[in-house]
């Protein structure tokens, strides 16, 4: 037998069997695949930073004055108007016809008469004017300062950067008024800036949340609509309120299109062991075709310190 | 239309009968309700709606029926404080707290601009909850003035100490049997023993007694046991443990099977002389060190506070 048919016969299988044994006791596959899932989360990283570092550039922009939300450009990102659209606005200042504050105070169905009432947001001295002939005591505004480092107190009008309201002193009122939806949104995440302690009587702020959350919704904070801007969860706006100190929530009015008034009908209530139940539902839902999961609109919500009586346990 | 004083609690969380009685001395019209004994304390309640009444509570704020009932099945029927004050819109509502460790448990700081006035047993609590309601200090309501005067120290070598029994839900499960056999390695050191007033107590005692335990009746004002021990043993979160610590008393605290919630961490912090024994076999009486502070815990003010609450 030559040197070669000795090699086919003999060393050949003998080298495969051990290469074989060799790289599975090495478990260099497994290892080859590791590498291949570590190079890939670095690209995702590398990709995500580079998104972050453009939403970054779009904040400063906006914040600065330079540009708006309005550009297009923003929209892109889908994580882009994570707040920088309601930190905006709240700068800003949001502008409602005059109609539609004197219909948000009616609305609210609530008796202002020899009240304390603080005002956070609105960019509209009418709210306070509205109040004032409803008979409220005291009226004290706070409106958004564009300046983080330095607020301004100005005719019982005080001007703080939106997330800096947690930090500044506190007065206690009978009722808060938030009738800004972006306001709403900034707070509901900071636990209403530790009002909560502070309000004698009830919370009755706008919100923008999923027109369908009104019959069944999410704990999880927020889904983004159409416009890509953020819209609460029902059950999440809920939660938030009921933590922050008011024992029964419900939602009193809704505007928007395609949204039934009638159903707004929830009122949840709230004990330490159990978290919040709902005591009063929702009618079904028609089934209304023309409503999408992205459909937003703005809804009234009241808040209380106190259960009502005609839902005492 | 007089006034009625109306005072309302929890069972062992009830502390305001010393201040019920006082009140009745003077000739003023009061109501005592402890919500679980009383089946229907409704109907009482109810009755009260449009009259000029004066709220006393010791019990938690957001405590309702649904809540109560869903751990610790009762007949009884009753509101929750914060459903009182909706219902009967009190002149004033005055509270005092009945735990010294964790005066207000979680969300209930929210509600305390609900209170007239929070009667507080001193600091820290009187600046930290004056944010949100007027405070006034007027010492702990189980430190009666009259018991301010412990016995004469104890002078001899040998340590003598008293274990508070919390958690005691625990102990009854396991039956008296078996929770002896589990607290015999302390017991057996020459520890006395009180138990929390509850259903069980006296059958406990009883065979605590015959098992040659020194027992204290559950119904012993804790505050002169711990005045008259060195050593306060405790488990668990408790009362107990603020009362003997600002007491200036050397205290311990049993982890073995007891119960702190997200807790213990506020427990170390607020109390950093504490003593703590993972198990019951790991404790040795004659090696405890005696930490003697001094007693920072005031007497209840029963003239102040009457003072307070009449002042209307």
């Amino acid at each position: 037998m030559s040197d070669t048919n000795l090699i086919k016969k003999y060393l050949r299988p003998f080298y495969r069997r051990t290469s074989k044994r060799m790289f599975k006791f090495l478990k260099l596959d497994e290892l080859m695949d590791m590498l291949l899932q570590i190079n890939h989360r670095a690209f995702t990283i590398e990709e995500e930073l580079q998104k972050l570092k453009k939403i970054q550039a779009a904040t400063n922009l906006i914040l600065s004055g330079q540009d708006s939300y309005q550009n297009e450009l923003y929209r892109k990102y889908e994580i882009a108007p994570l707040e920088i659209f309601d930190l905006s606005t709240a700068i800003a200042g949001e502008s409602k016809s005059e109609i539609d504050i004197i219909n948000f105070i009616d609305r609210t169905g609530l008796d202002f008469a020899n009240k304390t009432v603080t005002i956070i947001g609105g960019n509209s001295d009418l709210y306070a004017h509205i109040l004032q002939k409803k008979g409220a005591k005291k009226i004290h505004r706070i409106e958004s300062n564009p300046q983080i480092s330095k607020d301004i107190e100005e005719n019982n009008v005080s001007f703080i950067y939106p997330l800096n309201l947690g930090k500044a002193s506190r007065e206690h009122c009978d009722i808060l008024l938030i009738p800004s939806a972006s306001w709403t949104t900034l707070l509901s995440s900071r636990s209403f800036a530790g009002f909560g302690s502070f309000v004698k009587e009830s919370i009755i702020l706008q919100s923008r949340v999923n027109s369908q959350t009104s019959y069944s919704s999410s704990l999880e904070p927020a889904i983004f609509d159409d416009d890509g801007r953020l819209s609460l969860n029902d059950n999440y706006l809920r939660r938030q309120l009921h933590l922050s100190g008011f024992v029964e929530v419900e939602c009193i009015y809704t505007e928007g299109v395609y949204i039934d008034n009638y159903f707004d009908l929830k009122v949840t209530k709230f004990n330490q062991l159990n978290g919040f139940t709902i005591i009063k539902k929702n009618r079904r839902p028609t089934k209304d075709q023309l409503l999408k999961i992205k459909d937003s609109t703005e809804k009234i919500y009241i808040g209380r310190k106190l259960p009502s009586k005609k839902y005492l346990s | 239309m007089k006034t009625t004083f109306l005072f309302y609690g929890f069972g062992a969380e009830y502390v305001l009968h010393s201040l019920y009685e006082e009140l009745l001395k003077r000739g003023e019209a009061c109501i005592e309700i402890d919500a679980l004994t009383t089946l229907d304390s409704r109907r009482l309640i109810k009755r009260l709606t449009a009259k000029p009444v004066v709220l006393l509570t010791s019990a938690h704020l957001l405590l309702d029926r649904k809540s109560f009932t869903d751990f610790y099945p009762t007949k009884s029927k009753f509101y929750s404080v914060l459903e009182i004050i909706s219902l009967i819109k009190p002149l004033k509502t005055f509270f005092f707290p009945h735990d010294l460790t964790e005066p207000l448990i979680e969300y209930e700081e929210k509600y305390l601009n609900q209170l007239d006035l929070f009667l507080s047993p001193g600091e820290p609590f009187t600046t930290i909850f004056s944010q949100y309601v007027m405070t006034e200090e007027v010492g702990w309501i189980k430190y009666k003035k009259n018991n301010s005067r412990p016995k004469k120290p104890n002078r001899s070598k040998q340590k003598n100490a008293i274990w508070f029994l919390s958690d005691f839900i625990i102990y009854i499960n396991m039956g008296k049997v078996a929770a002896y056999e589990f607290l015999s390695p302390i017991l057996s050191q020459g520890i006395s023993m009180k138990l929390p007033l509850w259903e069980s107590s006296e059958e406990f005692e009883k065979y605590f007694i015959e098992k040659g335990v020194k027992m204290y009746p559950a119904r012993e004002n804790a505050i002169e046991l711990i005045q008259n021990h060195d050593i306060t043993i405790t488990n668990g979160l408790s009362s107990i443990i603020a009362e003997s610590y600002y007491l200036g008393k050397t205290t311990v605290n049993i982890k073995e099977r007891s119960h702190y919630g997200n807790k213990l961490s506020h427990l170390e912090n607020q109390f950093p002389d504490l003593i703590f024994y993972e198990n019951i076999v790991d404790f040795t009486l004659s090696e405890v060190p005696k930490k003697m502070r001094k007693p920072t815990l005031k007497p209840f003010d029963m003239k102040k506070t009457i003072e307070l609450i009449t002042k209307l």
